[in-house]
């Protein structure tokens, strides 16, 4: 049976359209993914991203076997602030791209994807297992994705939205800053994130859900619901728009951010090398801490020497067309890769993607072809964002 | 209209099992759309790829293709005929089908055989039994 939510009857009841994503029976619209899309371009808009999972690490141990299970330096930021730090396999590819929190005290809370949580605890508590033959570790892993609700707040006018609800100017945070906060006498971390390009916050609320797989664990999100509802009577004043994941999947293209098992991924039975992508092939370097030693270090290294062989490159279509994911990729009449992720783009009214392509395509301002259902439409190689960052973002210009 | 939970039928048209509408016009000639069900379930219209006038389809040919930001869906030929006319408003306005399904025809086609096939295509009331059924 499908995973759900806390939230699942509320959206079950506003949703227009309900589907399965990585799992989980989740909101994909509202009332539009263009709406709501334009809600967070231009004022705010929440999402539900409950199915996102979470793993608490706990104890002395918990940062040294972060630091060589992932890639990025975590040793550094203070509590509470988030890195973002990839998961890697022994071949140097993507596990999952993760957002891991210093929660003080020797605890760190891992963020990670819909569709990778459960492949990641199993694949720590092995990792812990294994080391634990020869020496004990002071670290308790659990897994919490079912417990916790989270909430995204995105858009220019999410920051009046915080004030408004916390009191807080989320703009004195940096970026990935945490910090605890308290709505109606509900405990909740908050951090300055998220995914749609946008400035804005998210919320993860610990309460009970009604449809958690551990029966005795079941009961009313009243908390997270309270919350939720909060978020959008205070936001009404600015347009507030509870946005599906159609949107959150456009939002993100636009801004040119990869997802893990579109754009990044490893595979399960490995068949051919061009099934899986590395942080190199994927332009995710900024995220590796080169001076230490991780899982996945020697095969990045090896892969270095060797080449890439391919890599993602953003691209946007010349033609009305929309692209989507697997469709082939061409250059002067050669067959060079393959859409992993494409929609439209519903700010600028035009396809936009990412491709898996020959490396020495992937640079921008290159001219080439998608095949759309069999008839190859003209597209060109491009640098995110898709939209023009001083009107559009984080760091747009007002 | 007909309303069947959210979704709207509109009296006086034909209609398939692939949520495709026909309108049978004075002169002998049919409108073809999608329903408001069809649209629905799409969500917000990208591109629709017009037919070529002078294109001849047997009944359950595929007609053209609808896009939604989220999928591609084809729209079948309800009855056997030519295209005679497309709604070229369509090109640079998808979102019409989004607005108004019933008024935003996608073709008109000269049918050849309408009578005998006309009967295998529901009207409202059976359409709206149809979607219960969904």
């Amino acid at each position: 049976m499908a995973k759900r939510v806390h939230l699942f009857d509320w959206h079950k009841e506003h949703a227009k359209k309900i589907e399965e994503f990585a799992g989980w029976e989740m909101p994909i619209w509202y009332s539009s993914i263009k709406e709501e899309h334009l809600a967070v371009r231009n004022a705010v808009g929440v999402f539900d991203v409950s199915h996102m999972g979470e793993i608490l690490f706990k104890g002395k141990d918990a940062l040294k076997f972060l630091q060589y299970t992932t890639t990025n330096d975590i040793s550094k930021p203070p509590a509470i602030s988030g890195t973002y730090t990839l998961v890697l396999n022994e071949r140097g590819a993507i596990k999952d791209e993760t957002l891991v929190f210093n929660m003080g005290n020797n605890e760190y809370l891992m963020i990670c994807d819909a569709d990778a949580f459960e492949k990641l605890y199993a694949w720590f508590t092995y990792l812990k297992k294994t080391i634990e033959q020869f020496t004990k570790l002071d670290l308790e892993i659990e897994l919490k994705t079912y417990d916790i609700a989270m909430f995204a707040v995105q858009g220019p006018k999410a920051r009046d939205l915080a004030m408004d609800l916390f009191g807080i100017d989320i703009n004195e945070m940096w970026w990935f800053q945490g910090r605890w906060v308290e709505l109606d006498g509900i405990k909740m971390l908050l951090s300055r994130s998220g995914y749609t390009g946008e400035n804005g916050f998210e919320v993860y609320i610990e309460d009970l859900n009604p449809y958690h797989p551990d029966e005795e664990k079941r009961g009313k999100p009243e908390k997270a619901l309270h919350v939720w509802e909060r978020i959008l009577e205070e936001g009404q004043k600015y347009g507030i728009k509870p946005a599906g994941l159609g949107a959150r999947d456009t939002l993100r293209l636009e801004a040119g951010y990869t997802l893990y098992g579109n754009d990044t991924k490893e595979l399960q039975l490995l068949s051919t090398d061009i099934d899986e992508v590395t942080p190199l092939q994927a332009n995710l370097e900024f995220a590796i801490y080169w001076d230490k030693d991780f899982i996945g270090k020697d095969a990045l290294l090896k892969q270095k020497e060797k080449g890439l062989g391919r890599k993602l490159v953003h691209f946007k279509m010349l033609e009305k067309s929309v692209p989507r994911e697997g469709y082939k990729v061409y250059a002067n009449g050669e067959l060079i890769g393959e859409v992993t992720s494409g929609t439209l783009s519903p700010l600028l009214n035009i396809g936009i993607g990412i491709a898996f392509v020959k490396e020495e395509y992937a640079k921008p301002g290159v001219e080439i072809e998608i095949d759309i259902r069999g008839t190859r439409k003209k597209a060109i190689t491009v640098t995110p964002p898709f939209y023009d960052p001083k009107k559009y973002g984080l760091f747009r210009e007002e | 209209m007909i309303e069947v939970g959210e979704y709207k039928i509109k009296e006086g048209l034909y209609y398939t099992k692939e949520h495709e509408w026909v309108q049978v016009l004075e002169d002998g000639t049919v409108l073809v759309g999608i329903t408001d069900y069809a649209q629905k379930e799409l969500g917000d219209l990208a591109y629709v790829e017009l037919p070529e006038v002078g294109k001849v389809v047997e009944k359950g040919d595929v007609l053209c293709e609808v896009e939604s930001v989220k999928a591609v869906s084809e729209v079948y030929a309800p009855v056997s005929g030519e295209v005679i006319e497309v709604n070229e408003e369509l090109a640079d306005s998808p979102e019409k089908i989004n607005e108004d399904p019933y008024e935003a025809w996608i073709a008109k086609i000269k049918p050849k055989n309408l009578e005998e096939e006309l009967k295998e295509l529901m009207d409202a009331k059976a359409y709206a039994e149809y979607l219960k059924t969904l």
